[in-house]
């Protein structure tokens, strides 16, 4: 590892990269692998590949039992999970969701004919800000999706109320939150139903994967046909539906992550630590902070960069690049700025300033349980440099 | 297939099939096409494929899109061109069932780059390397899992196959003494997957289908109406058009796919076949007993 002690030890002064492989940011958490080879050979002698096999049930109940919710249905990926979960609901004409997240949540509406409705966040905890929600209805409103950005939950108590003083139907993506609590209870059980994405990326991962999890029995037999294209026993269909099943490895996958969990997220929350430490006293930058007294994953190191740190916030994802440390902007520049949306709401911004104030600032590092401290270390020396080149430069 | 239509906000128009290949043709597509056609969207049946030139021939006339749905007719060949080829795209599925398994999965085959390159696009929520975005992004990316499954079973395509044309050899050879049942014979001047073991109960046949399929559903013979019912004929709660399909209904009445693929072998399908004589042959008997209960 390169010695930086000087602005003229960085990349992008001509010094040669910090790393010699790239560092991703959603580097996949594995568990065992001599546990997830012997599941997968015990799906080859099953003969059962796919159509809610032994280890896609097997996978269920454990979730379900995890997250103590009565229903985990198992799709493919999160973002058909989202779109059955909407379909499943009724939800109808707008539904409002944040801008401030990754695309898929307005896209899943969007692909139901739905009009996505951005709301404003609180610029403190990324998440949707109710007073903003409260805003945005109109008599053709159905529902909320709110999203638990980071992990962090959104503030589900107002969104409830809200739902409930209007008639809406309030539903959680949950992608980034499996292993987060909301007052002490696990996110999964909140709202109609969450939905939970398992892409490899993701704190616990199938490789690729989602669920929808929910206490209500109607809605989780309704989604049940639907990943299914509506089929009730061999050739009775009686839901519109499409192929939204998980196939036995990503279970397997899963049932082997399940069981390193509690290992996976000790190494997360370590590694949390140390680019906290490391960051913190960094002028112009701040950590985001995960509350104490929740659980959490800290699967995401989320950094937000001042007009005091100097170099701009793309400056800094420039340089981090040049050192092979791939940090990502995320969510830039909102939902509402990406097409189709920003052809259908060219205004929008103006009822987004938090959203797009946060969204100039984030830098989101590469993290996971398989990231060493030292390479935490050296990216921190990285941006420390960063701050001090440009002093010195001054 | 209907359902997807409806997913993404269309009106699935149902067409009559041709009595012959049991597909769609130019001339019943012909029937339907009108001002509010969006898309032609043929599907090749599960045996032999339909007759897709005169398809392209009428999507071009008509200057509409032509998607075909191939999943029945992976490594077959039309008039000697490989199916994968035709149309603005064909599309595939990698289901644990299909001739090439992914576990599940699916791909698009197409001539066109810029649709190719749109796909590309579209697959990963439409979001591209610099942060810009394309319309109607879903995500749809095969994970590695599927494509390591999916290139194993077609290193052993070749052999499948060979093993696919003993089976269907075995039963076109057993079957040919079962009064009343004619095989659908694949067209072997074709490339064929001999995959699917296909049916006709004829008018000598004594039972209905539906009691010939209880009886063996009992043995623990699974075989499946073939397109029961017709699309058109289930209840939907999107709107759809159907018009005059009277052969699609009477067609799907008259045939049955008998247990096929890797876990069934000559035993197999000696037991299932004398399964069927003995069914012809003791017909009076049984529906007596069938109707009694």
């Amino acid at each position: 590892m390169k010695r930086i002690n000087d602005p003229s030890d960085l990349a992008i002064n001509g010094a040669p990269p910090a790393f010699s492989e790239r560092l991703h940011v959603g580097r996949p958490n594995i568990g065992n692998h001599e546990a997830f080879l012997q599941r997968i050979a015990q799906v080859l002698d099953n003969q059962w590949l796919t159509n809610n096999g032994p280890m896609v049930q097997e996978f269920e109940r454990r979730i379900a039992a995890h997250l103590g919710v009565k229903h985990c249905i198992a799709m493919c990926n999160g973002t058909i999970a989202l779109e059955i979960a909407i379909r499943a609901l009724g939800l109808t004409g707008e539904v409002i969701v944040p801008s401030w997240t990754f695309i898929a949540t307005a896209h899943a509406l969007y692909w139901q004919g739905i009009t996505p409705v951005f709301a404003d966040i609180d610029p403190a905890t990324h998440n949707l800000d109710p007073e903003a929600v409260r805003r945005m209805i109109t008599p053709r409103t159905t529902g909320i999706i709110g999203v638990h950005l980071w992990g962090r939950a959104a503030p589900i108590d107002e969104l409830q109320s809200i739902a409930h003083e209007h008639g809406l139907k309030l539903m959680f993506d949950a992608a980034h939150a499996f292993g987060s609590t909301y007052h002490g209870q696990n996110i999964g059980r909140f709202g109609e139903c969450e939905v939970f994405s398992f892409h490899a990326t993701k704190a616990f991962n199938t490789m690729e994967g989602g669920a929808v999890t929910t206490n209500n029995d109607e809605l989780a037999d309704a989604m049940r046909l639907m990943r299914n294209f509506g089929f009730k026993g061999y050739d009775n269909v009686i839901h519109p539906g499409t192929n939204g099943k998980m196939i036995e490895a990503c279970a397997a996958m899963g049932l082997t992550n399940l069981d390193a969990l509690e290992e996976m997220f000790t190494a997360t929350r370590l590694n949390y630590g140390i680019y906290r430490e490391a960051l913190m006293a960094i002028p112009g930058i701040s950590v985001l902070d995960y509350a104490p007294k929740e659980q959490n994953s800290h699967h995401y190191v989320v950094i937000e960069i001042d007009e005091h740190f100097g170099p701009t916030r793309d400056e800094v994802i420039a340089a981090l690049h040049a050192e092979n440390i791939l940090a990502r902007k995320y969510f830039w520049p909102g939902c509402h700025k990406m097409k189709p949306y920003r052809d259908l709401f060219p205004h929008a911004g103006l009822m987004l300033q938090n959203s797009h104030k946060v969204s100039e600032r984030v830098v989101v590092l590469p993290a996971g349980s398989s990231l060493h401290p030292d390479s935490i270390k050296q990216i921190c020396r990285v941006i420390e440099m960063l701050y001090h080149g440009n002093r010195n430069h001054q | 297939m209907a359902d997807i239509a409806a997913w993404v906000k269309l009106v699935p128009h149902y067409c009559e099939i041709d009595a012959h290949t049991l597909g769609i043709n130019a001339e019943t597509a012909a029937r339907c096409i009108n001002e509010n056609t969006a898309l032609l969207l043929a599907v090749h049946p599960i045996v032999n494929c339909c007759e897709i030139d005169g398809l392209v021939g009428l999507a071009e006339r008509n200057n509409l899109p032509l998607l075909v749905d191939a999943v029945e007719s992976v490594y077959e060949t039309y008039k000697g061109k490989k199916i994968g080829s035709f149309g603005n795209a064909e599309c595939f599925s990698m289901h644990a069932s299909k001739l090439i398994n992914g576990f599940e999965g699916g791909y698009l085959t197409t001539n066109d780059p810029d649709l190719a390159e749109k796909l590309i696009k579209m697959r990963s929520m439409g979001v591209l390397e610099d942060g810009r975005t394309i319309p109607h992004g879903i995500d749809a990316t095969m994970n590695d899992v599927h494509a390591a499954m999916a290139l194993a079973s077609l290193l052993d395509l070749p052999a499948q196959v060979e093993r696919n044309r003993m089976r269907y050899e075995a039963y076109k050879h057993m079957l040919g003494s079962v009064p009343g049942i004619n095989l659908l014979a694949f067209d072997e001047r074709e490339q064929c997957s001999y995959k699917n073991i296909v049916v006709r109960l004829s008018a000598e046949w004594p039972l209905s289908r539906a009691d010939t399929l209880s009886i063996l559903h009992s043995e623990r013979v699974i075989a499946r109406p073939y397109y029961s019912p017709a699309l058109h004929m289930k209840r939907t709660t999107y709107p759809t058009i159907a018009g005059d399909l009277s052969l699609t209904e009477s067609l799907a009445e008259q045939f049955m796919l008998l247990p096929c693929g890797y876990f069934v072998d000559d035993d197999d399908t000696a037991l299932i076949v004398s399964l069927l004589r003995f069914i012809h042959d003791h017909a009076d008997q049984i529906t007596r007993q069938l109707h009694q209960k």
